[in-house]
This record gives structure tokens, C-alpha cells and sequence, in this order.
């Protein structure tokens, strides 16, 4: 016990003894730092932290992140109305000709003049699409895409403008210079305002709605496939009498599928499959309108195979699963099969590639 | 004037006397070179203007280290008589360090005399406790170094610190404040404090090895 406090007192000498030789320590460190006192009395951040305030450069990282916030924000916001009016302009969505047409709209509010615009602009799929969304417009309707074009009222007018040739010329330049799904049926079908209403899916006001079982007794029903992948249930069937066209689409919750069958006016060019970077959706990235080389856009965005080069592999080339906060995981695709019989079957919707490939295998028996 | 004609200012405490963080610069009072005119003068004034200017200074560095009003009233008292003899001849350039390092001896030496504090009583054990980190093995015995040798070595070592390791290790060593003190003294977080002379000891004891300083 007693060496134990021996050495402690030893200690505490020895340390006494720095304590000590600090008296010799030199007269500018010390004034050193009774002069950083008088510095940090006279600093304003200093007398800010007494206080417990904080000056404004303190906040320094809280304002960078708030404004890095910001910005990524307004990027964010940036990139997606971009990709967004990207993926109109690549004709792949449904509100591909409301986006077009609003801005032809936008520009003029007579006919004529929105087929000048339109036609400059090289906006629209075709000119009755065009037509009817600018009467969409004139009518004081708000038309930001297709769907709200199908429901306006104006058909007439589209039908009168298609008529006229400078039109046709405009809807053929157009088609050329956006190709799309729609613009392709819409060239073989050749009235462009059925293509806005395939394009949102749902039939126009000249399109006569039918049962199920109606569509199936129709002359071409015999197309509407027998097997529809497991827990689809029929939503809804038209017929159009003006081109003969005969659409049908089935549902399961988000997931549907929409079938158009029409017998094409002019001869339809396939899909060479031997080319798979044409129409192989999974050899490229969304946004494919970056990615796809232009050449193959217009075939790529909704090719045309024949029947007998049809096979499962060529169905999951068109199948593609995206990630979309909020929708399901189901593959989607679109794609046409031109029969030997010249019937031309235009899918669009969701299922696995083996599902799709057996409704199309069901179709005709 | 002899030493006993100044009796009188030991009766004289500061008036500012256990009242810390007074600010020991305040006030009408001389300039140094003015309070040094008048010790050469021989005038008995230059007490009291001492005592005025730097009363506060001198008591707050002896209550630091004896944690009692009378001893350290009676070592500020001590301290003008030994500026009153020191001066003339010397002429100081900091009147203050001066003063402070004369009062900070006294106080060590009354300590040491004493040696009535009670073991965690006052921040001057505390700071030696802390200190006995930095004293080096003594096992293996050698010559213990002069005192001279170990000033020199202390302020070579110290001008090596970074300047606001250095105030805070005089801070705390020197004047013998308390963390809380030296903490608000530098607008720093009493852990940083804590942490800057726990790396302060450590350096100082891996210097001194370094030296094969022995004490």
C-alpha cells in the first residue's frame, strides 16, 4: 500500500516538475493564446456561437444539399417530360398523336391552318388523326392525347379532311417521317383516324361495339384466338364497318391484350427474320429512340412477320419486361402477323412470350 | 522603498477577488510601459496600478492552483513584491507575463508547501494527475535532466503543436482552467478539449522518450 502511494507521490513530483519547467515556457505562446482570446472575442462566428446562433456559412452543407435537391429534382423533372415527349414522338405510346396534335393545335385554330402547321411540323400519324384533334381543340376541349381525342366529338370534320388530297399527301409524309405501330396499319388500312382510336385502344364512335360472341361470329373472328393466357377476361369488341376492321381486347387487372385483325388494301412487307436487329426488342435499350439505329425505327417499332416465320422465338424477340414503379412485371410487346390468306393480326398487350405464342397458335381453328 | 513599507498592500485583497472570468483588462488603467515608469520611479502608485490593471489576471492563476481565497490573495500580494523588487533593473516587455508567471511560481511554490488540498479538490491536482501521464518510465534510471534543459525541451516541443493545441495545452497547464473554461474560451466542444490535450500528453511523452529525458 505504501509503495503504492510512494509511487504516486513520485509521480506527482515528476509531474510537478513539468509543471514547473512550464513556468519557463516562452512569453509569445503565452501571449499567443491569451491572444487568440482577444481574436475570438472580436469574431463574429465566435460571439455567434456563444450566443447559440450559427452564422449563415455555417448552415453551408445543409444549403448544398437543399440546393443538390433541387436540382436533381428539376432534372428529374426535366428528363421525364422529356423522355416522356421522346416516347410520343417515337409513335410507341397511346398519346403519341394527342402530343403531336396539341402542339399543331396549339399553333392555329382552323383546319386549314392546323393541316398547314401539322403538315410543316411534320406532326402528327395522320392527317384525320390530326384533324380531329385540332376539332378536339376548337371545340374547347383539352387535348393532351389521344384519349381525349377519341372522345370528341368532330368525326365528320376528320373524315372531310382526309378526303381532300393535300391531306393524304401530308398524312403519307408524316407517317414517313414518325413511324409508329399506328402509322403502319394506318398506311395499310389507309384511313389515319382509326389509327389514333387503335392506339388508345379503344373504338372510335363509328366503331360498333360487340359481344364477344358476336366478334367471334364476325368473318374474320375466326381470328380471335381460343386461348387467352389464364385469367384474362373479355373487356370489349368493335367492328368497324367503314375499313372492316374487328378489334377485340381482353384484361387481367393492369395487364390486357388488344387484337386487331383487318385484311390490308396494298401488299404488306414483312419482317425478314433472318435480321433479328430489326425487330429483336431485347437486343436494344430503352429509349429505343436512341438506341435503334433509324433505319430499322419504323419496321423495329411494329413489325410485320408472315405466319409461316412465325415461332416462339420470334414471339419472346417482341417481349420485353420493364420495371415500372407501379405496374406489374408482366412482359409486353407488339407485333403484326400477316396470315397467307392476307389477314393481318396486330397484337398489342401482355403475356409471356409462351402464353402469346399460344394464343396466336389457337387463332383460326 | 523597503519591503516592509509595502506591509500594507498585503492587507489589501482584490476586490475582485473569486469572481472568475472577470475581465482583468478592463477599465481606465495605465499602459504597461506607464505602470513600469512608475515601479522605476520608485513610486508607490505603480502597486496599485498594477493591482488595478492586472489584479483579476494575477488572482485568477493563483486561485487555479490553490483553490483558496487567502492563499491566493496573499500570493497576489507576494507577486507586486516581487515585481517591486524586480523592478528596476528588469523592464519586462509583457507586463502581464511578468506578472503571471511570478504569481504562477508563487502559487506552484505554496502549493507545494502546503499541500493542503484534498485529493480531487481543485483543477491543480487534476492537472498533475494528467501531467504524471506524460512523465516518461523512469525504470532503468539515468541523470535526471536539468530543469533548464527540460524548459527548453518543453518549448521546442510546444512550438511544434499546432497553434490551437498549443494555446489549449497552455490553457490547461499553464493557467490551470478547467475544460469547460478553456472550451468556451475557444468556442470548442468540451470533448474536443478533452481530446486535443489527451493527444497533446501523448505527443509529449513519446517526445520526451524520444530525448530519453529522465525526471
Amino acid at each position: 500500500m505504501s509503495g503504492f502511494k510512494d509511487r504516486e507521490k513520485a509521480e506527482q513530483d515528476r509531474a510537478l516538475r513539468i509543471m514547473d519547467a512550464l513556468s519557463g515556457v516562452d512569453g509569445a505562446l503565452l501571449e499567443r493564446s491569451a491572444l487568440e482570446k482577444d481574436r475570438e472575442n472580436t469574431c463574429r462566428c465566435r460571439e455567434n456561437r456563444r450566443r447559440g446562433e450559427k452564422p449563415i456559412w455555417r448552415y453551408g452543407r445543409a444549403w448544398a444539399a437543399v440546393f443538390c435537391f433541387a436540382a436533381v429534382g428539376i432534372m428529374a423533372w426535366s428528363g421525364y417530360r422529356y423522355q416522356e415527349s421522346a416516347k410520343n414522338a417515337s409513335g410507341g405510346s397511346p398519346g403519341l398523336a394527342g402530343g403531336y396534335t396539341t402542339g399543331a393545335a396549339e399553333t392555329s385554330s382552323s383546319s386549314e391552318r392546323i393541316l398547314e402547321n401539322s403538315g410543316e411540323a411534320g406532326a402528327g400519324q395522320s392527317m384525320g388523326a390530326i384533324v380531329e384533334d385540332s376539332t378536339v381543340q376548337d371545340s374547347g376541349a383539352i387535348a393532351e392525347g389521344a384519349d381525349h381525342t377519341e372522345q370528341a366529338p368532330g368525326r365528320g370534320v376528320l373524315e372531310e379532311s382526309t378526303g381532300e388530297p393535300e391531306s393524304s399527301e401530308t398524312g403519307t409524309m408524316q407517317g414517313e417521317s414518325l413511324p409508329s405501330a399506328e402509322s403502319s396499319v394506318g398506311k395499310e388500312s389507309g384511313t389515319g383516324g382509326i389509327i389514333v382510336d387503335e392506339a388508345c385502344g379503344m373504338p372510335p364512335d363509328t366503331w360498333e361495339s360487340l359481344t364477344e360472341e358476336e366478334a367471334r361470329g364476325m368473318e374474320k373472328g375466326c381470328y380471335l384466338p381460343s386461348a387467352i393466357p389464364q385469367g384474362y377476361g373479355f373487356e370489349s369488341a368493335g367492328w368497324s364497318p367503314e375499313d372492316g376492321k374487328l378489334r377485340a381486347g381482353w384484361s387481367r387487372g393492369l395487364d390486357y391484350i388488344e387484337l386487331t385483325i383487318c385484311v390490308p388494301d396494298a401488299e404488306t412487307e414483312t419482317a425478314d427474320i433472318s435480321l433479328p436487329e430489326m425487330y429483336d426488342v431485347r437486343l436494344y435499350e430503352i429509349p429505343y429512340g436512341e438506341t435503334v439505329p433509324g433505319e430499322y425505327r419504323e419496321i423495329f417499332d411494329d413489325p410485320v412477320f408472315a405466319w409461316e416465320d412465325m415461332s416462339l422465338e420470334i414471339v419472346k424477340c417482341r417481349m420485353i419486361t420493364c420495371q415500372d414503379r407501379g405496374d406489374t412485371a408482366t412482359p409486353r410487346g407488339n407485333f403484326s402477323v400477316l396470315f397467307s390468306d392476307g389477314v393481318l393480326v396486330r397484337f398489342r398487350g401482355r403475356g409471356t412470350a409462351e402464353q402469346i405464342w399460344a394464343m396466336f397458335c389457337s387463332m383460326g381453328t | 522603498m523597503p519591503a516592509a513599507s509595502l506591509s500594507r498592500w498585503k492587507f489589501l485583497p482584490y476586490r475582485g477577488a473569486g469572481v472568475k472570468g472577470r475581465n482583468w483588462n478592463g477599465g481606465n488603467r495605465l499602459k504597461d510601459t506607464e505602470i513600469m515608469e512608475l515601479y522605476w520611479a520608485r513610486e508607490e502608485r505603480a502597486i496599485a496600478e498594477t493591482q488595478r490593471a492586472y489584479g483579476g489576471y494575477c488572482y485568477s492563476i493563483a486561485w487555479n492552483i490553490l483553490y483558496s481565497r487567502e492563499d491566493s490573495d496573499e500570493c497576489v500580494n507576494d507577486t507586486w513584491l516581487r515585481a517591486w523588487n524586480a523592478m528596476p533593473p528588469r523592464r519586462p516587455e509583457r507586463l502581464a507575463l511578468f506578472l503571471g508567471t511570478i504569481t504562477r511560481n508563487l502559487s506552484l511554490d505554496r502549493w507545494k508547501e502546503k499541500h493542503t488540498m484534498k485529493r480531487g479538490n481543485g483543477e491543480m491536482m487534476l492537472a498533475l494527475e494528467e501531467l504524471a501521464e506524460c512523465v516518461p518510465d523512469v525504470r532503468g534510471t539515468e541523470e535526471a535532466v536539468e530543469a533548464a534543459e527540460l524548459q527548453r525541451l518543453l518549448n521546442t516541443f510546444l512550438y511544434t503543436l499546432p497553434e490551437r493545441d498549443c494555446n489549449v495545452f497552455l490553457r490547461r497547464y499553464w493557467y490551470v482552467e478547467e475544460y469547460g473554461e478553456i472550451a468556451k474560451r475557444y468556442g470548442m466542444k468540451l470533448n474536443t478539449v478533452r481530446t486535443s490535450l489527451f493527444r497533446t500528453r501523448t505527443k509529449l511523452r513519446k517526445y520526451l522518450e524520444k530525448e530519453g529525458i529522465v525526471l
